[in-house]
């Protein structure tokens, strides 16, 4: 049943109720003022009657994305708040519903609704007692866990079989405990044990994350999130003051796996990293220190730090005399932000949208990868203005609520952390050096042979399914087919006899830059034909293309191909790949098509003196 | 406690607000109001909680499915 209880046609029809996308900026204001179940449903309402057709801020209508939504309990309500929660975020869900018992059916069944609904992400929120047998009686016991994490396998198997789907999984959350308990009882134990082997049950690859609403519910206070009011009047699980947060939370999940990720936070300093401002009172004037209020902005600068060391890339932009600010920056007492940790720094006069464009020009990425926070509202208008894509941050006036603000959003959550996020920014630091090598050396060859670079690559590696599906998800530049491709895509086309996905991994003097080239071959009689070729910008401008390509035409002639076939599909962003394949020497093929041909019988391959190439 | 009027005028504009009616006789109920559904319902008492600052014990609230139900139960709280 897709969730359609049969009144919402004919209460656009009769309209007793004013459904129009008009009523609807007050009635997300009545939630935002009561955050009431009453509310959610209502603007829940118009969302679902109008989901294609509401223009963001009078632009064109928004993307949609498709949302399975499967409990055990009653859940069926939930998907308003979950319709409001993403709204906010500028994208449209369309749900599909199955509440109580009906989840076993609709994964199991490849027939079933959920199937045919065709879901991107499937949320499964289920409960101990609808997954083990007695367990509603008798509570979580020995052997529960085990049983529970083979039904879940079971479930999550059986829709793998014909579903492609995002699948999260709702921990578990132990509404049983004795608040007051010395002494915790076993059920208290097997809950911790369930949890803890759940977050590391699925394998990355599988396409299946494990959602810590253990967690969120005891942020919110687990005594709160399930109050008893809603299930004895509507069968529904969590309370009424929770199930916004827990929208919120899927909101994040929804955006973490449709929109590129934002790579770097962007500060002013003045009243936001410090308080004051430090041309007019002085180094010594700020407030900033280890008691009130100096100890606002202290906290907020260890907020953004642990930003930092999750890979989020900082950057300042700040109007100021240079000297007075790095004055601060780099000798102030109790500044936990250093120099060291801005990847960019454009403290001068010019307007702000410009200072944001060198900084993600600095980067190499693009301004929509920004975010921006700033204490002057007038300076938040004009990047909103001007640069609409970057996600300018709505700063409370009072500094004691900086710091919750950062800790809360969700626009740098990611559905995986991986090892190169740890090292992203150690990274940047590294090309730092290695550009100022390149100004110190003399001829290119020169700057080559001084990098010392290793090259590996490697084919059909199952290590690599997710940083190379990522890959394909985020690059924009040197990228020539623009293709995205989900882990289980990738995992497809490397068991696939047809398809070879190539990974490249380079480090050199200076440091590792990890994987940071993917390409995509599949075999077509006696031709090779490159799906995907692309390269992570940090790597661009070390000949690294010729020698990843090479590698490839090398494989083909020794595969007995005939000729390799690359593809260019021009986007707004990987202008800079047009002529790749002519530079590369291959042969215009179909003009239309955008096709290039590289006959392997004029194959001859010089191998670079400057780097070391390893293969598996 | 309010006037019977008081409660009479406020429910009169709770069904309005939830499901847009303009009149409502003791009779009124799921059986005269389609949209007057189950989920429906979980909303019309969450609103007449709100509005008159009471809390229904569940399982009163589940039942008091028409206007003069609805009335009974509020008098006599």
């Amino acid at each position: 049943m897709v969730e359609n209880h049969g009144w919402t046609e004919s209460l656009v029809k009769e309209n007793f109720e004013p459904l129009s996308p008009q009523t609807l900026p007050s009635l997300l204001a009545r939630v935002d003022e009561e955050q009431s179940y009453v509310a959610y449903q209502r603007a829940g309402r118009v969302l679902q009657a109008f989901e294609t057709g509401i223009p963001k801020e009078g632009g064109a209508a928004k993307q949609g994305v498709r949302v399975a939504l499967l409990g055990s309990s009653n859940i069926d309500p939930f998907a308003a708040y979950v319709r409001v929660e993403t709204h906010r975020h500028g994208l449209t869900a369309t749900c599909f519903v199955a509440s109580y018992e009906r989840y076993h059916r609709e994964l199991l069944d490849p027939n079933s609704e959920l199937n045919a609904f065709q879901p991107e992400i499937v949320f499964l929120d289920l409960e101990v007692a609808s997954l083990v047998p007695g367990a509603a009686r008798y509570g979580l016991r020995d052997g529960g866990v085990v049983a529970i994490l083979a039904k879940l396998d079971d479930l999550v198997n059986a829709f793998r079989a014909h579903g492609t789907a995002l699948i999260v999984v709702s921990n578990f959350v132990n509404t049983n405990a004795r608040p007051y308990a010395i002494v915790k009882s076993p059920e208290d134990a097997a809950y911790v044990e369930l949890n803890r082997r759940l977050a590391t049950h699925f394998k990355s690859g599988s396409n299946v994350i494990v959602l810590d609403v253990d967690g969120l519910a005891g942020y919110h206070g687990r005594g709160r999130s399930c109050d008893g009011k809603l299930r004895y009047l509507a069968g529904m699980k969590w309370s009424e003051s929770f199930l916004p947060v827990l929208a919120r939370s899927y909101a994040a999940v929804i955006m973490a796996a449709r929109r590129p990720t934002y790579k770097c936070l962007v500060v002013d300093l003045d009243n936001t990293l410090w308080g004051g401002v430090v041309g007019e009172v002085g180094g010594e004037g700020i407030v900033l220190g280890p008691n009130p209020p100096g100890l606002m902005y202290m906290d907020f600068q260890s907020a953004i730090l642990r930003l930092y060391d999750r890979g989020i890339l900082l950057a300042i932009s700040s109007k100021n005399n240079p000297d007075d600010a790095l004055g601060v920056i780099r000798g102030h007492p109790h500044m936990i932000l250093r120099e060291e940790h801005f990847a960019s720094i454009q403290i001068g006069w010019e307007p702000k949208p410009e200072q944001l464009r060198r900084i993600a020009k600095d980067l190499n990425i693009g301004t929509e990868s920004l975010v921006f926070v700033d204490d002057d509202a007038v300076e938040r208008a004009q990047v909103r203005h001007f640069l609409p894509e970057v996600y300018t941050v709505e700063l409370p006036k009072d500094p004691s609520r900086y710091a919750h603000v950062i800790s809360t959003m969700t626009e740098f959550e990611q559905l995986a952390m991986t090892v190169e996020d740890l090292r992203r920014n150690a990274m940047y630091v590294e090309q730092q050096r290695r550009d100022s090598f390149r100004q110190s050396t003399g001829s290119f060859e020169e700057f080559l042979c001084g990098l010392e670079m290793v090259v590996e690559i490697g084919v059909n590696d199952a290590e690599d399914i997710e940083r190379a599906a990522l890959l394909t998800q985020k690059t924009n530049q040197f990228n020539l087919t623009t293709r995205r491709y989900s882990q289980a895509q990738i995992r497809e086309m490397m068991t696939a006899p047809l398809t070879r996905v190539y990974t490249l991994r380079v480090r050199d003097v200076f440091g590792d830059s990890g994987l940071t080239g993917v390409a995509i071959i599949k075999k077509q009689k006696r031709t090779w034909i490159i799906d995907t070729f692309l390269l992570s910008c940090r790597v661009i401008g070390k000949e690294l293309e010729r020698v990843f390509l090479g590698e490839i035409l090398d494989d083909a002639r020794r595969a007995d191909a005939e000729a390799v076939e690359g593809l260019y599909v021009p986007t707004a962003k990987n202008g800079l790949v047009e002529k790749f394949y002519l530079q590369q020497g291959f042969e215009v093929g179909n003009v239309e098509k955008g096709t290039w041909v590289f006959p392997l019988s004029r194959f001859s391959r010089e191998r670079e003196p400057w780097l070391e190439i390893k293969r598996q | 406690m309010k006037s019977d009027r008081d409660i009479d005028g406020k429910l009169r504009e709770i069904f309005r607000e939830v499901f847009g009616l303009e009149q409502i006789t003791d009779e009124t109920s799921p059986e005269t109001v389609p949209h007057w559904d189950s989920l429906r319902h979980i909303e019309l008492i969450m609103t007449i909680e709100r509005v008159t600052g009471k809390e229904f014990s569940p399982m009163v609230a589940i039942e008091m499915r028409s206007v003069r139900e609805i009335l009974r139960v509020l008098r006599s709280m």
